[in-house]
């Protein structure tokens, strides 16, 4: 019994995949059909694990961490035994290259290691996400200058993506360039390394950990924390209410405008491009609820991967809030190597535009996508520039600063990363047809919902995010007795399981 | 200091002081009786929720409770009077037009009647056959009884695109589990539908009814926030007598066509090569059983059907379909009403589904030709 429909495969690949696998494997399939966190599957697998993990003794901590490990390894592997043992793999050899590295003291031989570390797991990245992409875009290349490429197009359906690849790639990249760069030293313990990479909280979907926050905490014996499993219990919840009860009711107004733009109005499109932004933003944050919250039931401590980022009154502030995790690795391994801000205004301008195009390119193997980070590459120049241009300015500074300008600005920061969420998808041609639905009047059919039902979400939404922003969550949280807060609770979770839709979506994190 | 005190001392001192500052343990405590009482509330909510819907229709099957609570009125404003009620499908629920019914048939009469349009959409003998228990259960007991009787209700088909997967009624893809109390699984699953299936729907229903049923509650509490094929609100017609008022007066050539091509398209197949012997055949002649064993006058009828759609029928369809019905009628006594060619193409949307026009002169002729003799000055 799953908390929602879907279907057992979700592609004839994937269900070839399934007939093949020994027959080991398509049990722990059948076990846990899907890698969603907010299933009835998964929860009861997770429960197993958790009771076992506490019934450990404290001081076989070791033994914990094998438990983990092989959960980890289990739960990937009910998706795709073969890519389970191919992440395993690479972090066998990762863990490899990391002590070969603190065993050298020669900085040539440390850097080519480091270099062959990163070029595996970037090679692997580009094999699995892009060569679909590249092959095409090579193919029609070729055959528009009138050459034989003498290979068909490749079905970017079929291909299968190993779940959460971009995120681990980036994890042991951080690791290895951690290593040389000697901030940390490298893992003597493989089962720690193991857990590092493979923990499944955060395995398919981030939030991207860093090897030095997270191997220190696998060095801590875990206690039996009350506190911390409210905190767990709290962040689950509110990750299942953000993806059932909001991204995946919002999915039933965006979706059919983003599949067909053609076929509706323009009062429909403005509607379902709202939708999307509250979608893609509870389907993530619920989704990094949840791992952070299983975290916690675990004795880990996950970064916090959003902080209200339609609460941003300009685009920096924007990518300090969204996808946290992301956007600093991007900062501390892309943007700073590039030169960062140290080479003058138009360097930094060049490695801005850079870091936000190959982080476009990462979401997905799609011009739209790459288009959409050199959106964001150029907001964020735009607002340097502006930034300069006001700061110079005292009395437009002081206009900008005050709760009116604020109001304006976070509304115009919203506005246009809505607007660059229409090309957070794989077809540019329809990303195209929306924005001309969007900026001309055009008939069509109207949204397949009554609106009402979006605006109380958006209005939710937004009353959810003040409640918090000005404190006063805190103030009810404290004050509130504990039989309150867990009446709270349960109610949470059956207004999540009642205002669930007919079919849950996956995440939309996890195809990237 | 006496004997007492030095004992209750010594409890006082064995006392077990847990460690840490006072305002920690505080919290730990306040997060363990805020985890274990979300626990606790959380299944005191699904139980009591799940004891709810298994008692009361209203949560488990609103499209069958609000009909029965519009025919409890209607028997309360019309006590003692003779009584007319329909089953069927969505096309009793457009066709049947009760007010029209009620009051041509007081008017030949010289008294009262009440009639009463007991359609739902996709269902079948079935669905008709648990509804007819619940409302015999229920003291509900018409004077005449018509069920309509839709052919392609009668056969087993593949309930899954596999066409080597299982078979059973039609009415199986849409009559799931959650709408059935426990001693009514066993009914259905008897007549054909997926055991599996149905008995997974209904633990659903007790165990996590929240989400299991949260379609019903949502159609009762917010309706526009659900597509209309989940609203379950179907039953909540404007007309106290259960009628579906058809929603357009009129339909264009272009639309009738669309409409009776998507209709075709969904029972070809299905008529192609029809075997009246399914489950839901079963379950019409156990229906007529029962209504002898309750002494219970029935009728079955044949709803109308356009020219168009008549032509969807091969003739070996209709020949077994017919010499089904009218063994099934000489076996139980029960009279036969076909109205299948009773009304002209303009009378539909679809083919199959009547507009207003159409209900008017369909219920009109069944007053005229089948209700009057029955509730006539000598009527039984």
């Amino acid at each position: 019994m799953s908390l929602f429909a879907t279907a057992k495969f979700s592609s004839p690949a994937e269900e070839a995949a399934y007939n093949s696998a020994p027959t080991y494997f398509q049990w722990v399939h059948d076990l846990l059909p899907e890698p969603f966190f907010h299933t009835q599957a998964f929860l009861l697998f997770f429960l197993g694990v958790f009771v076992v993990y506490w019934t450990i003794p404290r001081k076989w901590q070791m033994t914990r961490i094998w438990l983990l490990v092989a959960a980890s390894f289990h739960f990937y592997a009910a998706w795709s035994f073969e890519l389970a043992f191919l992440v395993t793999g690479t972090t066998v050899a990762d863990y490899l290259f990391g002590r070969v590295m603190d065993l050298s003291k020669r900085q040539g031989f440390r850097r080519a290691v480091m270099f062959t570390s990163i070029a595996m797991n970037l090679g692997i990245l580009c094999y699995f996400k892009y060569r679909g992409f590249f092959l095409n875009e090579l193919h029609s290349s070729l055959t528009g200058f009138g050459y034989d490429p003498s290979y068909g197009k490749l079905d970017l359906a079929s291909l299968i993506i190993p779940f959460g690849i971009s995120f681990y790639t980036f994890e042991a990249i951080s690791y290895a360039v951690d290593v040389y760069r000697r901030k940390i030293a490298a893992e003597t313990s493989f089962p720690r390394f193991l857990l590092f990479i493979l923990f499944l909280p955060h395995l398919v979907s981030g939030p991207i950990v860093r090897a030095g926050d997270f191997l220190k905490q696998t060095r801590r014996p875990k206690r039996w924390n009350w506190v911390r499993m409210q905190v767990g219990v709290q962040l689950f919840l509110m990750g299942v209410f953000k993806k059932m009860a909001i991204a995946d009711r919002m999915a039933v107004f965006c979706d059919p405008i983003f599949n067909e733009p053609d076929k509706y109005n323009t009062g429909a499109v403005w509607m379902a491009v709202l939708a999307y932004a509250i979608r893609i933003y509870c389907d993530f944050s619920g989704y990094s609820d949840m791992a952070v919250g299983l975290a916690h039931l675990l004795g880990y401590k996950l970064t916090n991967n959003f902080n209200m980022p339609y609460l941003a009154a300009n685009v920096t502030e924007f990518w300090r809030r969204w996808h946290i995790s992301l956007s600093t690795w991007l900062r501390d391994y892309l943007f700073i190597p590039l030169g960062g801000s140290r080479g003058g205004r138009w360097a930094t301008h060049r490695n801005l535009l850079i870091t936000m195009a190959l982080g476009g390119l990462w979401h997905g193997a799609a011009w739209s996508y790459l288009l959409w980070g050199v959106a964001h590459g150029l907001m964020l120049v735009a607002h340097k520039q502006f930034k300069d241009f006001a700061v110079a300015r005292p009395r437009l500074d002081a206009a900008l600063q005050t709760t009116v300008g604020t109001g304006l600005r976070i509304f115009l920061t919203f506005f246009c990363v809505t607007m660059c969420w229409v090309l957070f998808q794989p077809d540019f041609g329809k990303a195209l047809a929306m924005y001309e639905r969007l900026f001309s009047l055009q008939l069509g059919q109207a949204l397949p919902l009554h609106n009402r039902s979006l605006w109380y979400t958006a209005a939710f939404v937004l009353g959810c995010h003040l409640f918090v922003s000005y404190g006063w969550w805190q103030r009810v949280y404290n004050r509130a007795p504990a039989p309150v807060l867990g009446v709270g609770y349960a109610v949470c979770l059956c207004v999540a399981m009642v205002l669930a839709p007919d079919a849950g979506s996956s995440f939309i994190y996890f195809r990237f | 200091m006496n004997l007492a005190t030095r004992l209750t001392g010594q409890f006082r001192r064995a006392r077990h002081v847990r460690p840490g500052p006072p305002r920690r343990r505080s919290a730990r405590r306040r997060a363990a009786v805020a985890v274990a009482v979300g626990f606790v509330a959380y299944v005191a909510l699904q139980a009591g929720l799940g004891v709810a819907a298994e008692r009361s229709l209203y949560l488990r099957d609103p499209g069958y409770a609000d009909k029965e609570l519009r025919l409890a009125r209607q028997e309360a404003a019309y006590p003692g009077a003779p009584s007319v009620v329909m089953l069927g499908t969505s096309r009793t629920g457009y066709g049947f037009h009760a007010p029209r019914v009620r009051e041509q048939l007081a008017a030949a009469r010289g008294g009262p009647v009440m009639a009463f349009n007991f359609g739902i959409p996709a269902s079948g003998p079935v669905t008709h056959l648990v509804y007819l228990r619940r409302l015999l259960a229920a003291g509900h007991r018409p004077d005449l009884l018509l069920v309509e009787v839709l052919p392609p209700t009668l056969a087993d088909l593949p309930l899954t695109p596999d066409p080597a997967g299982p078979r059973g009624p039609l009415e199986a893809r849409f009559f799931f589990g959650d709408r059935l109390r426990h001693d009514e699984l066993d009914t259905v699953i008897g007549y054909g539908f997926p055991a599996a299936d149905v008995r997974a729907k209904w633990r659903a229903s007790v165990v996590t009814p929240w989400h299991a049923l949260r379609f019903p509650l949502l159609g009762r509490l917010t309706p526009s926030a659900l597509p209309w094929h989940l609203r379950y609100d179907w039953s909540r017609t404007a007309d106290p007598a259960g009628w579906s008022t058809p929603i357009v007066d009129s339909v264009t050539p272009e639309l009738y066509a669309a409409g009776l091509k998507r209709a075709a398209g969904e029972y070809r197949d299905i008529l192609h090569d029809l075997q009246p012997t399914g489950g839901g055949a079963r379950a019409l002649a156990d229906l007529l059983a029962l209504c002898r064993a309750e002494r219970l006058p029935v009728r079955l009828v044949l709803m109308p059907e356009s020219e168009g759609f008549r032509a969807i029928y091969p003739p070996r369809t209709t020949e077994r379909v017919n010499a089904f019905l009218a063994g099934l009628c000489a076996e139980y006594g029960c009279g036969l009403t076909d109205a299948r060619a009773w009304l002209p193409d303009a009378a539909f949307t679809d083919g199959h589904h009547q507009l207003r026009s159409g209900a008017e002169a369909f219920s009109d002729r069944l007053v005229r030709e089948v209700l009057s003799p029955i509730f006539g000055p000598t009527a039984p």
